[in-house]
């Protein structure tokens, strides 16, 4: 019996310890089942956090599409406005062109008639009035012309091809020289590169710098002018200088504006558009103007055109 | 001795009329000229219609037209003379205050003989109408009158 019972004992020990690890498996698996129910639950939490998230850009998605299409908008806007204050701006020089010089020819034709029907029974005050007359209108003639030119030159389309410029320059110099055959002006002309510009543009570059440049030296005994050019890296930069007048520095800012001058119009003659074309003419090939100078010492006026092409 | 004939001015402004028919006479054209105020009246004095119905028929030697003119604008009558068989080979100049370039294009495209811009300084516009009028009412060889 006893070692029946002894039998019995290990078997049941046997028994209690099988189920002592069918327990504690049992445990490990609730543990386990517990902690992919709390991962599931973070799973879960992460998923509705994403979801929200994906929510969120697409509300901005949402937003940034109206923000664009509004942009899209607005450029349409700034476009027709652009168009419309060309055209406004066009009118506005025909009727500069057309109404404004009318009133002026018929001064200048009246005043001709007086002067030549009447002449002899003028007194001289009455003649140099009517002279001066005629002087100021005349001289708001060119203004106006001018005026127009410089609005034209802005709306121009550019059309850009390889130039030489020596070329360009060796035609103004014919034309300046047929227009000034008294003046005896040694010039010193480096070589010059091609550069990628508007041909008849960048020809009124030149002939105002040029003819400034010999302007400007009238009233020198030996006049010189020289024409150089320099190699950056990016752009050539080009350069006239002159003996001349010169100017004072304090007021270079003024020279390339609309009608500045710097020296009176008894002088030297002009109405101070030239360099307001010239800056306007370069900036639109992408370059600068600037010059430097020092009074009775004569003046040297600098642009810049970039070697690659602007558009 | 040569025939004069006539030159039909269509300006709207008196003071430019008056200008131009002093230049007319400072080179003796003067009676030459026959003036309209406006593009409507041109086409009238062309046609010879409204006032201009008992005129002695027959085209002018020239037209010279302004471009800006109440109710009818130079282009417009320029348009309508190149278009009607009876008025369409009559030379027309166009005598204007600017050089704007849509005026040359379109004129230029309806057939205008020449296009003369005022100079604002009366000497060199007594020389221009005087080429105009010795050229066009002198010694240009017109059309024949009927069209064919």
């Amino acid at each position: 019996v006893k070692n029946r019972s002894t039998s019995e004992t290990s078997t049941l020990k046997q028994m209690a310890d099988a189920l002592i690890i069918a327990n504690k498996e049992l445990v490990y698996q609730n543990e386990e089942k517990q902690k992919r129910a709390a991962e599931l639950i973070i799973a879960n939490k992460e998923l509705v956090y994403q979801n929200e998230e994906k929510q969120k850009r697409e509300d901005e998605l949402i937003i940034a599409n109206k923000e664009l299409a509004f942009q899209n908008i607005e450029k349409e806007k700034r476009a027709a406005e652009l168009i419309a204050a060309n055209k406004e701006l066009e009118s506005f020089s025909y009727s500069v062109s057309h109404d404004l010089r009318a009133p002026l020819r018929h001064i200048n034709g009246y005043v001709d008639l007086l002067l030549t029907r009447f002449y002899d029974s003028l007194p001289d005050k009455a003649r140099h009035y009517l002279n001066n007359i005629a002087d100021s209108s005349r001289q708001m003639g060119t203004l106006i012309d001018d005026l127009l030119q410089f609005s034209r030159t802005g709306r121009q389309e550019k059309r850009l091809v390889d130039l030489d410029m020596n070329i360009i320059v060796f035609e103004v110099l014919v034309s300046i020289k047929l227009d000034n055959p008294e003046r005896n002006i040694e010039w010193r002309i480096a070589t010059l590169p091609n550069v990628c510009g508007d041909k008849a543009m960048l020809h009124l570059v030149w002939t105002n710098l040029l003819s400034n440049a010999v302007k400007f030296t009238r009233t020198r005994e030996k006049p010189i002018i020289e024409i150089n050019v320099l190699d950056e890296n990016d752009a050539f930069i080009f350069s006239i200088h002159d003996n001349g007048v010169g100017f004072d520095m304090q007021y270079a800012q003024k020279l390339f504006g609309v009608f500045q001058r710097l020296h009176p119009t008894d002088e030297f003659e002009g109405t101070g558009i030239g360099l307001a074309n010239v800056r306007q003419i370069i900036s639109r090939h992408g370059g600068l103007t600037w010059a430097k100078a020092e009074p009775d010492k004569g003046a040297t006026f600098y642009f810049s055109i970039p070697k690659i092409k602007e558009d | 001795m040569v025939e004069l004939r006539t030159i039909l001015l269509a300006e709207d402004n008196r003071k430019d009329v008056e200008l131009t028919l002093e230049a007319m006479a400072e080179n003796s054209l003067a009676n030459l000229i026959f003036v309209v105020k406006d593009g409507v009246e041109a086409l009238e004095y062309l046609r010879c219609q409204g006032k201009y119905k008992h005129r002695k028929p027959g085209n002018p030697a020239l037209v010279l037209l302004d471009i800006k003119m109440p109710r009818m604008d130079g282009i417009e009558v320029l348009r309508n003379i190149r278009r009607d068989p009876e008025l369409k080979r009559i030379p027309v100049v166009v005598l204007t205050s600017s050089r704007e370039e849509n005026d040359l294009i379109s004129t230029y495209d309806l057939g205008v003989n020449a296009y003369v811009v005022k100079p604002v300084d009366f000497k060199q516009f007594i020389e221009a109408v005087k080429q105009i009028g010795s050229f066009w009412a002198v010694l240009n060889e017109l059309p024949p009158e009927r069209s064919q």
